[in-house]
C-alpha cells in the first residue's frame, strides 16, 4: 500500500514534470512565434506602407487621376514612351513632374517612362494662340524586336490660375468644350495640308484622341521609334471650311476626309448641334462656336459673318480664360475627376 | 515539427500575397505610364481691326472701283479708299501704319467716318493728324524727307529704298473723353458678350476710312500694317 503510495507519487511527479516541460515548450514556441509574427509583421506592414506611399505618390504627382476604370492586362507588352527636347516653362514651373528615365541613342537623349507621369519635352517652347501650329514629336521604345500595334491616348485641356496662383484643371465647361473644336490635332501633314483628324472623344473633362501606332517589322528593342503628331488652332473660321493655298487652312481641296467627316461636323455645329446654355446670359455654345442664342426659331448662326464672329468669340473665350493647354499622352486611358459633362457636347 | 510547417507555410502564403501585391501594383504603374505638359497660351486683345460689321477683315481689295470713293488724279496718282472698323472694349484708342517705300508716291490716309445705315461718310478735309516717328537723321530731316531725298539723289532703284517707316496717329476719342490734341471720332457702342466677365459689355465700334495712294508709274511691291491699340480711359 505504501510502495503504491510512493509508485503513485512518483507517477504523478513525472506526469507533473511532463506537463512543466511540455507548458515550458509550448511558452517557447509562443514566444517564438510571437517573434516570427512581430519580425514578420513589421516586414509586411513596413512594405504595405511602401506600396501605400508608391500609389499615394503617384496619386499626387498625377492629380488628374481616379483609379478603378484601369484595366490591369498581363498581354500587352511593356510601353515606354519617350520625347527630347526641351521642358516647357509653364510645365516646369507649375507641375511637379519627373524628368524620367534617360537613354542615349545616337548621340540624343531621350527621356522615357515605364510607369508613372513624367514632363514631356518638345522642340520648342511653344505659345498658343489662334493661327498657331506646331507639332508633338514622341517617340516609342519598344522592349523586343518586331512589328506590333500600340494604342496611345492624347488628352487636351484647359488649365487656369486660381485664386492662390497655383494652376488647377479647369472646371469651365465651356472652355472645355471649345477647345476640343479649336486645337485640333491630325496624324499627318503633307504638302501644307493636314488629315487624319484625331477627333474622338472618350472621356470626361479632358478631350481624349487614341491613335494607334503599328511599329514596322524592322523595329529594335531599346532604339526609339519615333511619332509625330500635328496640332493647330485655326485662326478663321474660314480656314476651317475652305480649301485656299497659302491661307492656313485645314484641308487639301480634293480631301475626302474634310467632304466626308470634317465639314459636315463644321456644318452640324454652326446649324447649333450640341449647343449648350452659358448660365445667366443668352448665350450657347458648343464645340466651335460661341453665340447669341436665337428665341425666335431661326438658325442659330444664319450666315457667314455671324459664323466668323462666333468663331471668334470662341476663340477669345478660350484665350482669356484658359491660362494654359495641358496637353498629355498616355499608354492608358485615365478618367478625369474634376469636371462634370464638359467636353461632351457634339 | 506540425507547428513549425504551419509556420512556414504561413511564411510562404505571406510572400507570395507580397509577391502579387507588388506586382499588381508594377502592372498597373506600367500600364499608367504617360507624358505631361502645359503650353502657355497667350491672351487675346481687347482691340481689332474688322470689316465694317465687326467681322474678320480677311482681305483689303486694292483695285480701283470706278463710281465708288476712288479716285483717279489727272497726274495718274491713283486714291483707293476702304471702310474699317476699329472694335474696342475701350473708348480711346491709336492707330500706327508701318509701310515700306518702294513706290515714292506711296501715301496714307486716315478719315473718322461715321455710319448711317449701312453706309459709311467721311469728311475729306478731316483727316487723323499723325507723324512718321523714325528717328531723325543728323539734318534734321524727318524719316520720309530722307527717304524721299534718297529717291532723287539714287534713282528711282526699288530695292534701295526698302526701308520702313513708321506713322503714328494721335489718340482718337469719342466726345466725352476728348483731350487737347486727340482726334474726336463717333463710335457706335454696342452690346456684347465679355468673355472674361461672362456677361454682357459695351463694345465701341469706330468706323475709319483708309486712304491709300500711289502713283502707278512702275510696278513695285510694297507692304504696309495698319495697327491699333487701346488707350485706358481716365
Amino acid at each position: 500500500m505504501e510502495n503504491q503510495n510512493i509508485d503513485n507519487e512518483e507517477t504523478q511527479l513525472k506526469e507533473a514534470e511532463y506537463y512543466r516541460a511540455t507548458a515550458e515548450t509550448y511558452r517557447e514556441n509562443a514566444r517564438y512565434s510571437r517573434n516570427t509574427f512581430l519580425k514578420t509583421g513589421v516586414f509586411v506592414l513596413v512594405a504595405v506602407c511602401a506600396l501605400l506611399l508608391l500609389c499615394i505618390a503617384w496619386f499626387v504627382m498625377n492629380s488628374r487621376v481616379t483609379g478603378g476604370t484601369t484595366p490591369i492586362s498581363a498581354q500587352q507588352d511593356l510601353i515606354r514612351i519617350a520625347s527630347k527636347g526641351y521642358r516647357q516653362e509653364a510645365e516646369k514651373s507649375n507641375l511637379r513632374l519627373g524628368e524620367g528615365k534617360t537613354l542615349e541613342y545616337q548621340n540624343e537623349e531621350y527621356y522615357y517612362t515605364d510607369g508613372g507621369e513624367i514632363a514631356m519635352r518638345l522642340s520648342e517652347n511653344y505659345s498658343v494662340f489662334p493661327g498657331a501650329c506646331g507639332t508633338i514629336e514622341f517617340y516609342i521604345i519598344p522592349t523586343r524586336d518586331g512589328s506590333r500595334s500600340v494604342t496611345l491616348y492624347f488628352g487636351l485641356s484647359g488649365y487656369q490660375k486660381g485664386t492662390d496662383e497655383k494652376i488647377v484643371p479647369t472646371e469651365d465647361e465651356v472652355l472645355t468644350a471649345l477647345l476640343k473644336g479649336h486645337i485640333l490635332l491630325f496624324e499627318e501633314y503633307r504638302g501644307g495640308f493636314y488629315s487624319g483628324w484625331m477627333h474622338d472623344d472618350v472621356s470626361n473633362g479632358v478631350f481624349y484622341n487614341s491613335i494607334t501606332v503599328t511599329l514596322p517589322e524592322n523595329v529594335k528593342a531599346n532604339v526609339p521609334y519615333p511619332y509625330t503628331v500635328y496640332w493647330i488652332w485655326p485662326l478663321r473660321y474660314q480656314n476651317m471650311v475652305s480649301h485656299q493655298e497659302n491661307k492656313n487652312d485645314i484641308y487639301a481641296e480634293n480631301s475626302e476626309e474634310f467632304e466626308q467627316l470634317f465639314f459636315p461636323f463644321v456644318e452640324s455645329q454652326a446649324a447649333g448641334n450640341g449647343i449648350s446654355p452659358i448660365a445667366n446670359t443668352s448665350y450657347y455654345y458648343n464645340s466651335i462656336f460661341l453665340a447669341k442664342g436665337s428665341e425666335s426659331g431661326t438658325p442659330w448662326l444664319e450666315n457667314e459673318k455671324a459664323r466668323m464672329k462666333a468663331y471668334n468669340l470662341a476663340d477669345e473665350y478660350i484665350g482669356t480664360n484658359a491660362d494654359y493647354l495641358y496637353l498629355t499622352i498616355s499608354t492608358s486611358l485615365q478618367s478625369e475627376n474634376s469636371t462634370g459633362n464638359g467636353g461632351s457636347s457634339n | 515539427m506540425k507547428d513549425g510547417t504551419k509556420k512556414k507555410w504561413w511564411m510562404v502564403y505571406s510572400i507570395i500575397l507580397i509577391i502579387i501585391l507588388i506586382g499588381i501594383t508594377y502592372a498597373w504603374f506600367v500600364q499608367n505610364s504617360s507624358m505631361t505638359t502645359l503650353l502657355s497660351i497667350e491672351k487675346p486683345d481687347t482691340i481689332t481691326i474688322s470689316d465694317v460689321d465687326g467681322a474678320d477683315m480677311t482681305e483689303l481689295d486694292l483695285d480701283y472701283r470706278e463710281g465708288t470713293n476712288d479716285k483717279k488724279d489727272s497726274d495718274g496718282t491713283i486714291h483707293i479708299l476702304r471702310p474699317l472698323c476699329i472694335k474696342s472694349t475701350s473708348p480711346i484708342h491709336q492707330l500706327e501704319i508701318v509701310h515700306t517705300t518702294n513706290l515714292a508716291s506711296l501715301n496714307f490716309n486716315i478719315y473718322p467716318a461715321t455710319k448711317d445705315g449701312d453706309s459709311y461718310t467721311f469728311d475729306s478735309a478731316t483727316k487723323v493728324p499723325g507723324n512718321y516717328v523714325n528717328e531723325k537723321s543728323t539734318n534734321s530731316k524727318t524719316a520720309r524727307e530722307e527717304v524721299l531725298d534718297n529717291y532723287k539723289s539714287q534713282g528711282d532703284v526699288a530695292d534701295t529704298h526698302a526701308y520702313p517707316l513708321y506713322w503714328l496717329a494721335v489718340n482718337c476719342a469719342i466726345e466725352d473723353k476728348l483731350q487737347s490734341g486727340w482726334q474726336k471720332v463717333t463710335s457706335y457702342p454696342n452690346t456684347e458678350f465679355d468673355v472674361s466677365t461672362k456677361s454682357e459689355k459695351i463694345f465701341y465700334y469706330t468706323y475709319y476710312y483708309l486712304e491709300i495712294s500711289w502713283k502707278e508709274t512702275t510696278k513695285e511691291t510694297d507692304l504696309f500694317y495698319i495697327m491699333a491699340q487701346n488707350i485706358a480711359a481716365e
